[in-house]
């Protein structure tokens, strides 16, 4: 059953158009990111669906009720801001009981339900301090608790790791995973951060320009996007421009920098057509000069190698002058064949080789 | 004690920065501790330094013409004064602060013009006005008048705390189910509690001890408080008025300095 469907969302703010034609359905119990870079429309999106904003097209239903003529008060969604919003003259308790009052819930059962979901979050020992007093990791389990406190049918978080510092992201991160499956609350994240995005969600959807480019599960995004522009923002990337030099029953065969040539099983692209490739550096391995390798390859010298800890990047030029970038593990490496300037081969994993009209 | 780098040297700015602040201090508190100097002074003439000490200007306050009758009707001005433009000023600070409106900075600067205004244009004007309607010297229009003086100062102390004010707190509220009206009372009134103390603090302070204003407006039975001390100032030499500024001083203090306490309204308004 569908938790929440989007439909020909349209949007106009300030005469400039921000939404077209957003469509998205989203499973109940399921978590879904909302990425891109700013500008993109993900907070309209989030704002429309919580009611901030009323789109001059299009529908919203929740559960399968259109509630895109409801006020933001009358739709039952939990929003955790991305300042967490706390009220500062109410205590941790009476901030996580608001949205109880406001639903004439009895104190009794108010209390009750403040109490286990202060617990849920680890927080009960703070219930009656000011927000002002608690640390930013604790703000945003408050706002949390707040928000999920109410059961809504929809929980929606802006930025919510945005404003904590790696560690306690990477706690945070795991927290709120098993939270959002433990209560099976239909989700959807805004964020800019692919991390985020791809770590939390069960399908990210990368936005540009007011419009969803691509949906998918993290894995399918980021190992094969459909589109240039989603492998680009997505991760680091390799893109680089091929012809097609032959064209068969078995598929086409693309010809680019360093040598580099290899058949891939599409029938969508015609004989000397320019097309651009693309693969991730981790997709990439290094090895050894070797001649007439069979597989797709190229060859070229080491330029630079940085060390990132758990990875090792290595940019690798052709004789065309095209930068390669690998990243590999420091330790498959024998210390000969990362020196600057050795002449090295570059093979291309063959599955996770993408291919974009150009 | 360990010393650590974190608190850096003294310079030489530091010091001259320093000294023009006590400088100042001084400045500004000189004429009042003279005030209470020479309020103590049992000579009947205003000298200095005193030769013997008295309280007996203190007794003598009461003397001073209509002292008690004046200062009831200056309270009742200022605090009705103050609690009108005080609620005035959250329907207009919240226009002013969350709506897009044509006439928008004329109306702004329009409503913060009396702080600016010679006060004693502003008092033949309103004067000459109560007089064209026929409601001159009444205690309402003496109220009207000081409502013009010092609808400014709510409106700005205000306009500071919506402006303080996190936007996603409302929004906040009601995505958590509660509607615009319960959203104002219970999030938005209560943020802005500082600027509301402080802009009525301001108010009634200001209304209390008008003289410019007042002095067009008042005639017979209605005067205010600084009226008919300035009037036993202009006729008397002995250092009565003294002991009454030095009380008022006193008074005021302490209810500023439990707003501050209680509200942090000072700070706030430096802000």
């Amino acid at each position: 059953m569908s938790g929440l469907e989007l439909e020909d969302i349209n949007v106009w703010l300030n005469g400039q158009k921000i939404l077209h034609d957003v469509n998205i359905s989203i499973a109940k119990g399921e978590c879904v990111a909302l990425l891109g870079p700013s500008g993109c429309g993900k907070t309209t999106t989030l704002r429309t669906i919580a009611g901030f904003i009323h789109p001059q097209a299009g529908d919203v239903r929740i559960s399968g009720q259109s509630c895109v003529d409801l006020p933001p008060n009358r739709r039952n969604v939990g929003l955790v801001f991305q300042d967490y919003a706390l009220f500062p003259h109410m205590t941790v308790a009476q901030n996580v009981g608001y949205g109880l009052r406001m639903r004439k819930r009895s104190d009794s059962e108010s209390e009750k339900l403040v109490h286990q979901f202060l617990e849920m979050v680890q927080l009960d020992h703070v219930k009656d301090r000011m927000p002002q007093s608690l640390s930013g990791g604790q703000r945003q389990r408050v706002a949390l608790a707040r928000a999920l406190v109410i059961k809504p049918d929809i929980l929606l978080l802006d930025e919510p790791l945005g404003a904590l510092d790696r560690k306690l992201r990477d706690q945070m991160q795991v927290e709120l995973k098993q939270l959002q499956k433990q209560l099976g609350v239909t989700t959807i994240i805004v964020t800019h951060d692919q991390e985020e995005a791809l770590s939390l969600a069960d399908r990210v959807a990368v936005m540009f320009g007011g419009k969803i480019r691509e949906i998918g599960t993290p894995q399918s995004l980021y190992d094969r996007p459909k589109h240039r522009d989603v492998m680009d923002f997505l991760g680091s990337s390799n893109l680089f421009r091929c012809t097609v030099t032959h064209v068969s029953e078995d598929g086409v065969t693309v010809s680019g920098p360093g040598g580099f040539q290899t058949v891939l099983n599409r029938t969508d692209f015609q004989l000397n057509q320019n097309v651009l490739v693309g693969i991730r550096p981790e997709h990439l391995s290094i090895e050894r000069a070797v001649a007439d390798s069979p597989r797709a390859s190229v060859s070229g010298t080491v330029h630079e190698t940085v060390y990132k800890g758990s990875l090792m990047e290595v940019l690798i030029k052709t004789t065309d002058d095209h930068i390669f970038r690998a990243a590999v593990s420091p330790r498959s490496l024998t210390h000969g064949q990362i020196e600057s300037g050795a002449a090295i081969s570059l093979v291309l994993e063959k599955d996770f080789i993408q291919i974009f009209q150009d | 004690m360990q010393t650590s780098s974190a608190a850096p040297a003294t310079t030489l700015f530091d010091r001259i920065v320093g000294f023009l602040a006590w400088l100042a201090l001084i400045f500004l508190l000189f004429p009042v501790v003279l005030t209470a100097i020479v309020s103590l002074n049992d000579s009947f003439f205003i000298e200095f330094p005193p030769k013997a000490l008295s309280f007996k200007w203190y007794f003598n306050i009461v003397n001073i013409h209509a002292i008690g009758r004046s200062t009831l009707i200056s309270a009742s001005i200022a605090l009705s004064a103050a609690l009108l433009c005080t609620t005035l000023a959250i329907a207009a600070s919240l226009a002013i602060s969350r709506y897009q409106f044509s006439g928008k900075a004329f109306l702004t600067a329009f409503l913060l013009s009396p702080i600016t205004m010679p006060m004693v244009a502003v008092g033949i004007a309103l004067i000459q006005f109560f007089i064209m309607i026929g409601a001159a010297f009444t205690w309402y229009s003496l109220l009207i008048g000081h409502m013009v003086l010092v609808i400014a100062y709510p409106i700005r102390t205000l306009l500071a705390s919506l402006t303080l004010m996190n936007p996603s707190l409302e929004e906040a509220a009601t995505s958590l189910g509660a509607s615009k009206f319960k959203a104002f009372w219970t999030v938005t009134l209560p943020q802005m509690k500082p600027g509301l103390i402080s802009g009525f603090l301001f108010a009634f302070l200001i209304s209390f001890d008008n003289y410019p204003i007042s002095v067009f407006l008042v005639r017979g039975g209605l005067s205010t408080m600084p009226i008919e001390v300035f009037n036993y100032i202009s006729q008397n030499l002995d250092p009565t008025p003294a002991a009454f500024s030095t009380l008022y001083v006193i008074v005021i203090s302490l209810i500023i300095a439990y707003a501050e306490r209680r509200y942090r309204i000072v700070s706030y308004s430096i802000q």
